[in-house]
């Protein structure tokens, strides 16, 4: 039916604005550098923490599997090329939200790894709306 | 979402039950969201305008961008959610489902965010849009949950 083609069409609009608004926020947030990326998230309390992960591991993984289901359902989709994109998808969503707890002034790792694994999610995000562009 | 849109969901009294739960469900989230931001920006202009931008004769400082964003963020993740799931069951259960309709809510859930970006930035004048925006797409939501319940 045509109608479920136009609400997933806008779905994926809303999707690009909520990311974009987060995106937005986390560059204005951590200016995308090390420095601030280490000092926003050194600063913040275990507290002001979980008050923004919690959430975010909610919205996160109720939206890639929205996203993803539609490649197990959709037919003339090859499963096994989506597998390794799910669970990736999955992964790079979790790091982002942990990488920020352990975080501190000196720790080059998890500051590297918290930039990197939400910039991929971010990406990961618009290659999804991409593809089901294509499909829909 | 494909679970909503079986064809069982007639024969199916189960199912039928649970989608009609969601259904109440959200239209009680409509509902108190209304009322929410009533009680936090205002559905009267001015006050609308004097709680984004503040007001300086009032001493009362423009609210940060840090929070808009967060407002608008939370607000598009939910207003999505919320109008997926209502229009796909309005879809399977009404037969000729009114597509403009579907256009209205949706182009209004997406314009009222960016028309309150455009009232802290630009003019006060997109900031009365907002409230037009969001006020109107919880009527189409509200619109789509009553008819769910008639048809079911």
């Amino acid at each position: 039916m045509p109608q479920y083609g136009i609400a997933l069409r806008y779905f994926f609009v809303m999707t690009f604005l909520v990311l974009g608004s987060g995106l937005w926020m986390f560059v204005t947030n951590t200016s995308l550098s090390l420095e601030g990326t280490s000092s926003h998230y050194a600063l913040k309390s275990f507290y002001g923490l979980l008050e923004t992960v919690s959430p975010h591991l909610f919205a996160m993984a109720v939206l890639i599997f929205i996203l993803t289901h539609f490649f197990a359902i959709v037919s003339g989709v090859k499963h096994e090329n989506f597998r390794l994109f799910s669970l990736l998808f999955f992964t790079v969503m979790l790091l982002s939200n942990v990488s920020g707890f352990f975080i501190d002034e000196s720790s080059l790792f998890f500051t590297l790894l918290k930039l990197g694994s939400t910039l991929l999610f971010i990406l990961f995000s618009f290659f999804a709306l991409y593809k089901l562009f294509k499909m829909t | 979402m494909k679970f909503l849109v079986t064809k069982e969901l007639e024969q199916n009294k189960l199912l039928r039950l649970q989608v009609l739960w969601l259904t109440a469900i959200l239209t009680l989230f409509l509902v108190t969201d209304l009322v929410l931001h009533h009680y936090q920006v205002g559905f009267d202009p001015s006050a609308a305008i004097e709680h984004i931008l503040g007001n300086e004769e009032a001493f009362i400082e423009p609210i940060l961008l840090s929070v808009l964003l967060e407002n608008i963020h939370i607000d598009l993740f939910i207003s999505m959610i919320t109008l997926m799931l209502l229009v796909v069951i309005f879809i399977r259960v009404v037969h000729d489902s009114k597509t403009k309709l579907i256009h209205l809510a949706f182009l209004s859930a997406i314009l009222a965010p960016l028309s309150l970006l455009l009232g802290y930035f630009y003019a006060e004048v997109f900031i009365s849009l907002w409230i037009g925006f969001f006020i109107l797409w919880h009527l189409c939501a509200l619109y789509f949950a009553v008819t769910i319940f008639r048809k079911l």
